[in-house]
């Protein structure tokens, strides 16, 4: 009796782990922040969320201007990209590598790693030689320090003006999520709840 | 006058080598700006993300119209490995961050997604050897 009572019981937790793990279908989400606005779009992300293609200029991190909850993906600070939820996204193999690795070979002697990009030279990739006056890079118009000690409200005064801000470097232990622990307005950051961080001021 | 040709070989050899290193350490200490401005959170590794993130940020200033595509008037002068220009073709976001990805993984020697500053300047790692 015992031993049919446990085995009711196996089945009973195999069909409710069967019913729970229903195949979560795979698909993408496009999800746009439109004027630095939190937008959310409904999707199915009990199998998970990756980030397949950014396609904003403003910066997608996850935690501060992209996340998932339970009833979908949320972007934020003009962060726009596309969304694969459910099964392991494949590379498509369409693309023209050729020019695409030069611009990206490209990119990365702009950024400064240069030893990396002459590695992926010896691969026989392509190679950036920079020239005289090439005015690429990440260069922010103006970096300000914005500290919130003890967890306290902090607000420093910048000319943000219709400029964006993203975190340049985070100083803090505490997390700095966009609107939640940090933000901006035209005259100024905002940050609390511990974020510290020296924010970009981008045009 | 033999002792005073070894003195100054020994001595162009020290100064060779004294050069010799303060190139290294120049080119380290550019490779490390570098990597701290890509490194947002500042804990000492440069996720997938991170990388994603500045690299998007050259691609969309090359995309002078912003149309989400690089024509071949938008991108910079590339060599290839004999030396030869490479004219630009058309270079879709899609294609941009595919390549970069594999970009990133094939810096990330020791495979745990995220770039050290040895990776990051391309330096051989105690795994790879």
């Amino acid at each position: 009796m015992r031993k049919l009572v446990l085995s009711s019981l196996v089945a009973a937790a195999a069909l409710a782990t069967s019913l729970s793990a229903a195949p979560v279908r795979a698909d993408t989400v496009v999800c746009e922040s439109r004027d630095g606005q939190t937008n959310h779009c409904p999707a199915d992300t009990r199998g998970g969320v990756r980030l397949v293609t950014q396609y904003s200029k403003h910066g997608c991190y996850q935690g501060d201007s992209w996340g998932y909850d339970r009833r979908g993906v949320w972007v934020s600070n003009g962060c726009r990209a596309q969304f694969q939820t459910g099964e392991p996204y494949s590379e498509p193999n369409d693309h023209d590598h050729k020019h695409a690795a030069a611009a990206a070979a490209v990119a990365l002697g702009v950024l400064g790693a240069v030893a990396l990009a002459n590695r992926h030279h010896d691969d026989n990739e392509y190679r950036y030689e920079p020239p005289p006056n090439h005015d690429y890079g990440y260069a922010p118009e103006q970096v300000v320090r914005c500290e919130s000690i003890d967890n306290a409200d902090q607000y420093c005064g910048a000319r943000i003006g219709r400029g964006r801000v993203e975190i340049q470097r985070q100083l803090s232990r505490s997390a700095c999520r966009f609107n939640s622990s940090w933000g901006y307005d035209r005259n100024g950051i905002w940050v609390n709840q511990g974020c510290r961080a020296d924010f970009a001021v981008l045009r | 006058m033999q002792n005073l040709r070894g003195i100054v070989t020994a001595l162009a050899v020290i100064l060779g080598l004294g050069a010799a290193s303060s190139v290294r350490a120049a080119l380290d200490q550019t490779a490390q700006k570098s990597f701290d401005s890509v490194d947002v959170d500042g804990d000492g590794k440069v996720s997938w993300e991170e990388y994603r993130n500045r690299m998007l940020h050259v691609f969309h200033q090359m995309d002078h119209n912003g149309d989400g595509r690089l024509t071949p008037d938008e991108t910079p002068p590339v060599k290839d490995k004999s030396g030869q220009p490479v004219k630009g073709g058309t270079v879709t976001i899609e294609a941009y961050t595919a390549s970069i990805e594999t970009a990133f993984k094939k810096a990330d020697t020791n495979g745990d997604g995220a770039l050290s500053p040895d990776e990051w300047a391309g330096a051989p790692t105690k795994s790879a050897k």
